[in-house]
């Protein structure tokens, strides 16, 4: 195949999929600034001629809207911390303290199928129980559910690092007289930490963008999360578009900013659990 | 030995943080618990900024706790999350303010508000004095006998409100309203909702503008409205005669329903809940809607209101069922083609009657409340004549009584102005509200779901109510509502 | 007890939590399934036996697997090929696309629902470009037929990222010398494809079709966002028609019923594909 027109076809591919992945995030972004004389244009213009900031400002301004972000940060947070937290020690476990081949199959298997007990399966039983205890509508009810993805996801992508980290530096270790507890804390984990650190980033992240329980599980303003709440704000009798938008790319942005930051961990942390298996 | 204290160094440090972890999550935890407290919107003092791009001017909260002075009175409401509830706010702080009352207004969203008042009227809570219900949704409650009489407990029911907002919040409604589940028939009726906001259902709205240019007349009948869309559609400029919400559920339903009654179906469900829309009759009804509908922009199935505002302001569409809600603001807001130009009309009739829906949210009075008597004087002072004005002037709501219409600051408002006098011509001509039952909700997903099958062409009309009246016939008879 | 142990408890404690919050709500379900709406009576089996004679729950079933089957092929497909085009030497600053393909990973699933529904609107989206070059633009959400394929569309932008980003990092991983070998021997391109590469990734496809198809199953948000359930009934997949039982009929009991059905399904693939997967080395 000449050299030209293997470069024309791959740049082709390229091309497309970038056009295809950043066609609805512009769209997306010009809407957010479109007025509703604007957006009534037909055919659509591609670029805000009379942008207006009045759908962020008045998002900002709208009384809850700085309650929903702050309780998306606490349910993340809560998730994101304790969820690593259990995942490194589970993780650790089952990668070093199993030694039968069998019995590590085992375990991973059951912590992969712990993630598939999806939100729409398990919400039903999850709101009557909650309503039940009188956990509905609060922090620490939606953090409790979000760990049952939380965990499973840490364990295991943990368990894969861990797995990767050469025992041969904690063998060193326990020879010299180190007990297990202290190779942990002192030399594996300290190593690790930036893995760590991505596990955390992708709990928050994941908790950030969940949808299902947090529609269910929290309905008040003083407990609902970003991604509902403005959602939930929207009247039936208005025009929309501009508004959701705006909401659109503002839950999108701390979850951008995160992105870029953890950018060069990003194939490890989605696909370590995946891969090494 | 050095080993000796390693060990008993490890074990110091094994023991601490094992303790640490679990102090921690210990204390996470009951941090956790005690804070799910539910929170409270206190309604204080706000500022006004002016957006020069819509009428509605935003609003800016900050929350300042008054100086107490003596014991305060509190005064709990449960509401709707979303603009629609807006507008009482200002109501509830004036009234809060003139007499030292504390209002706490939490609003939550539509869905749970209904089931929510259930279980906490099931309970016996009088956590909440005044609660919000969807019309559908309030009859289930005074059934059961969880709701005060209005009337009997010093609402002061006047003629200034149109007589249909009483009836719809009577229990049992009026006969016209259509059938009452049996349990309820011979039952002596009272106020038991106050019906005021969130409707009061579709209008009918029509270029004037246009319709002078072409020499046409004001259509008093379907067919007329029909040959008024049929002359204005040109999909080659493109102009479009017609357009209504066509999503599927609950939109397609309600932009419909009109159709039915003005057609010759008296109710959706007879006293058994057997269907009576797949009669002949409403058969011919949902088809003059479907006739409509072909000179409708491409794409209406799939419209909510979001899209017909659109469209109207862009100005390619000469009539269409329009809501007074938020929209009037874009329609007839600055920029759009139809401002002045539309006529928000008491849709046109049919061949057997001229009937509109009726849909409103309401506001009901906890049984177990500790506090009737202030709730009942916040509800007379809502609908006097100073709350009203509050209501609609500093709200944005509409107001309910009829004699604030005719007041100058009322009548030149922009928001206002379109909707006099077809919002009170709506009202007098007692529109129709859905079934009432609570089941209605189920009911619609299926009924509205073969409506928009039948407006994508994938079922005739009589197939698709037919199709509707079946499934909705056997989830009845799964539930119990139809025995045998 | 032996030091052992007391580690071993600890580092492994945290796993009955997790099966705790996870098992008993699960069997939770299975009970709630017994009862007619929010727990109100019993019924034993009835809501089951209601469900496999609804016509609704026999559509879901039908409109949830073609969306599954289209969504998990296409996503398969596209990330190999994204990934084999941008590992060739050709292409610079590849790091840079990388960063862009991955983008969609980040976006909340119900704004990009919402986004792409203004997006397929035929007069105020941009499609309606085409109308001015006398083409009538496609009626994305609103033709039965197609509203299936739109909604698997966004599913794909979404996702298709993480399919690439699997082959991606196998492909990386393969040795260099290998290829480079492979090709001093005259083999030819396709000869390397198939006989080298894709031994490598033959566990790859499986687990991205694994992990994609339990996900899609239950694929909910995307949908809710743009057509909550479609034209008609079209894109009423599975989980819609749960949510739609569970939270606007409040009919708990039947939407258990139908739930603990679709973890059964949801399940059996799971360890059909992970036996597969897993146990084949």
């Amino acid at each position: 195949m000449s050299k030209i027109i293997k470069k024309v076809l791959i740049y082709l591919v390229l091309i497309t999929y970038l056009i295809f992945t950043l066609l609805p995030l512009y769209w997306n972004f010009i809407t957010s600034f479109k007025t509703a004389v604007e957006l009534s244009n037909i055919p659509p213009t591609l670029f805000p001629l009379n942008p207006t900031l009045y759908f962020y400002i008045d998002l900002f301004y709208m009384r809850h809207f700085m309650e929903l972000i702050r309780n998306s940060v606490i349910v993340s947070l809560g998730n994101a911390i304790l969820s690593t937290l259990i995942g490194t020690i589970l993780g650790y476990g089952i990668s070093r303290m199993i030694t039968s081949e069998q019995s590590k199959s085992i375990a991973t298997i059951l912590v992969i199928l712990a993630r598939m007990f999806p939100p729409l399966i398990m919400v039903i039983p999850y709101y009557i129980i909650l309503n039940a205890i009188g956990l509905i509508n609060t922090w620490f009810g939606l953090i409790t559910v979000y760990l049952t993805f939380g965990i499973p996801f840490a364990t295991w992508t943990m368990k894969g690092f861990f797995d990767e980290f050469p025992s041969q530096i904690e063998e060193a270790a326990f020879i010299d007289g180190c007990s297990k507890f202290d190779t942990f804390f002192r030399i594996t984990l300290p190593i690790l930490l930036p893995s760590i650190f991505v596990v955390f980033i992708f709990t928050f992240l994941y908790s950030w963008n969940e949808f299902l329980y947090a529609l269910i599980l929290t309905t008040t303003y003083d407990s609902q999360t970003l991604t509902i709440g403005v959602f939930a704000t929207v009247s039936k009798w208005e025009i929309a578009w501009s508004k959701i938008a705006a909401a659109g790319i503002i839950s999108a942005t701390p979850v951008l900013f995160f992105f870029i930051l953890i950018r060069k961990y990003l194939a490890r942390g989605i696909t370590f659990g995946v891969i090494k298996g | 030995m050095s080993g000796e204290k390693e060990r008993k160094i490890n074990r110091r440090n094994y023991l601490k943080v094992v303790g640490g972890t679990v102090a921690g999550l210990v204390i996470g935890g009951a941090i956790g618990y005690l804070s799910r407290a539910p929170a409270v919107e206190r309604i204080t003092e706000t500022k006004t900024i002016t957006v020069t791009q819509t009428i509605t001017p935003t609003t800016i909260t900050q929350t300042i706790t008054p100086t107490p002075t003596k014991p305060r009175r509190t005064l709990k409401i449960l509401g709707f999350s979303g603009a629609l509830g807006d507008p009482h706010i200002k109501v509830f702080e004036k009234f809060g303010e003139e007499n030292n009352v504390e209002i706490q207004y939490i609003r939550i969203g539509y869905d749970e508000l209904a089931e929510k008042a259930v279980s906490l009227l099931e309970a016996g809570s009088s956590e909440f004095d005044i609660i919000f219900q969807d019309d559908p949704f309030f009859p289930r409650l005074a059934s059961k006998g969880w709701l005060v009489p209005l009337d009997e407990l010093g609402l002061k029911k006047t003629a200034d409100i149109p007589d249909v907002l009483w009836d719809l919040g009577s229990w049992p409604t009026p006969p016209y309203m259509g059938p009452v589940p049996p349990a309820d028939k011979g039952k002596e009726p009272h106020i038991y909702a106050l019906a005021h906001a969130g409707g009061p259902g579709e209008f009918y709205g029509v270029r004037t503008d246009l319709l002078e240019e072409k020499k046409l007349s004001i259509p008093k009948t379907w067919d007329e409205a029909l040959e008024i869309a049929k002359t204005f559609y040109d999909p080659a400029k493109p102009f479009y005669g017609w357009v209504c919400r066509g999503i599927k559920g609950d939109p397609i339903a309600f932009d419909s329903a009109c159709f039915f009654y003005d057609y010759g179906v008296p109710y959706f469900f007879d006293e058994n809940w057997r269907p009576l829309f797949n009669s002949p009759e409403g058969v011919e009804g949902f088809e003059m809607f479907l006739k409509l509908a072909k000179y409708a922009p491409p794409g209406l199935p799939t419209y909510g209101c979001t899209e017909y505002a659109l469209e109207f302001v862009n100005g390619r569409v000469v009539s269409g069922m329009i809501n007074p809600g938020d929209v009037v603001r874009d329609i007839e807001g600055p920029g759009s083609a139809s401002a002045g130009k539309l006529l928000w009309m008491f849709p046109p009739a049919g061949p057997k009657a001229r009937k509109g829906v009726l849909g409103l949210f309401t506001m009901t009075v906890n049984k177990f409340s500790k506090n009737i008597d202030l709730a009942i004087d916040l509800l007379n002072y809502f609908i006097s004549e100073e709350g009203q004005t509050i209501y609609a002037l500093k709200g944005g709501g509409w107001p309910i009584r009829r004699s604030l219409w005719e007041k100058p600051e009322i009548n030149k408002n922009p928001l206002f102005k379109p909707l006099y006098p077809g919002l009170m011509e709506y009202l007098d001509s007692k529109p129709i509200p859905y079934p009432r039952t609570t089941e209605w909700l189920t009911m619609v997903d299926i009924y509205g779901g073969y409506l928009n099958a039948a407006l994508i062409g994938q079922y005739t009309a009589k197939e698709a109510l037919d199709k509707a009246a079946e499934e909705i016939t056997a989830y009845l008879k799964r539930i119990g509502y139809i025995k045998g | 007890m032996s030091k052992e142990l007391y580690q071993k408890i600890f580092f492994l404690s945290p796993f009955f939590l997790l099966m705790l919050l996870v098992i008993f709500p699960l069997f939770y379900s299975i009970y709630i399934s017994f009862f007619k709406g929010f727990l109100e009576s019993f019924c034993g089996l009835e809501n089951y036996f209601y469900l496999f004679q609804d016509p609704r729950f026999i559509s879901t079933i039908k409109v949830t697997l073609t969306f599954t089957i289209i969504t998990v092929t296409s996503q398969t497909l596209i990330g190999l090929l994204l990934a084999f085009v941008l590992l060739q030497p050709e292409v610079k600053n590849k790091s840079f696309w990388q960063t862009i393909f991955l983008l969609p990973l980040v976006i909340p699933p119900i704004v990009a629902g919402v986004m792409f529904k203004i997006l397929y609107h035929p007069s105020f989206g941009p499609f309606s470009y085409l109308s001015m070059i006398k083409i009538s633009p496609p009626l994305w959400l609103e033709d039965p037929n197609l509203a299936i394929i739109s909604v698997s569309l966004i599913n794909n932008w979404m996702w298709t990222p993480f399919t690439f980003l699997i082959f991606y990092t196998g492909m990386r991983a393969i040795p260099h010398e290998i290829i480079e070998s492979a090709n001093l021997d005259g083999a030819s391109g396709l000869d390397i494809l198939t006989k080298i590469i894709f031994p490598y990734i033959k566990t790859l496809i499986l687990i991205a079709i694994l992990f994609r198809s339990i996900d899609n199953l239950i694929a909910f948000d995307e949908i809710m966002g743009s057509t909550a359930g479609g034209p008609a009934f079209a894109t009423t997949t599975f989980a819609i028609y749960i949510y739609k039982l569970a939270f606007k009929s409040w009919d708990l009991g039947y939407a258990s019923a139908a739930s603990v059905i679709l973890f059964i399904i949801t399940t059996t693939i799971a360890i059909i594909l992970i036996k597969l997967t897993y146990f084949r080395r």
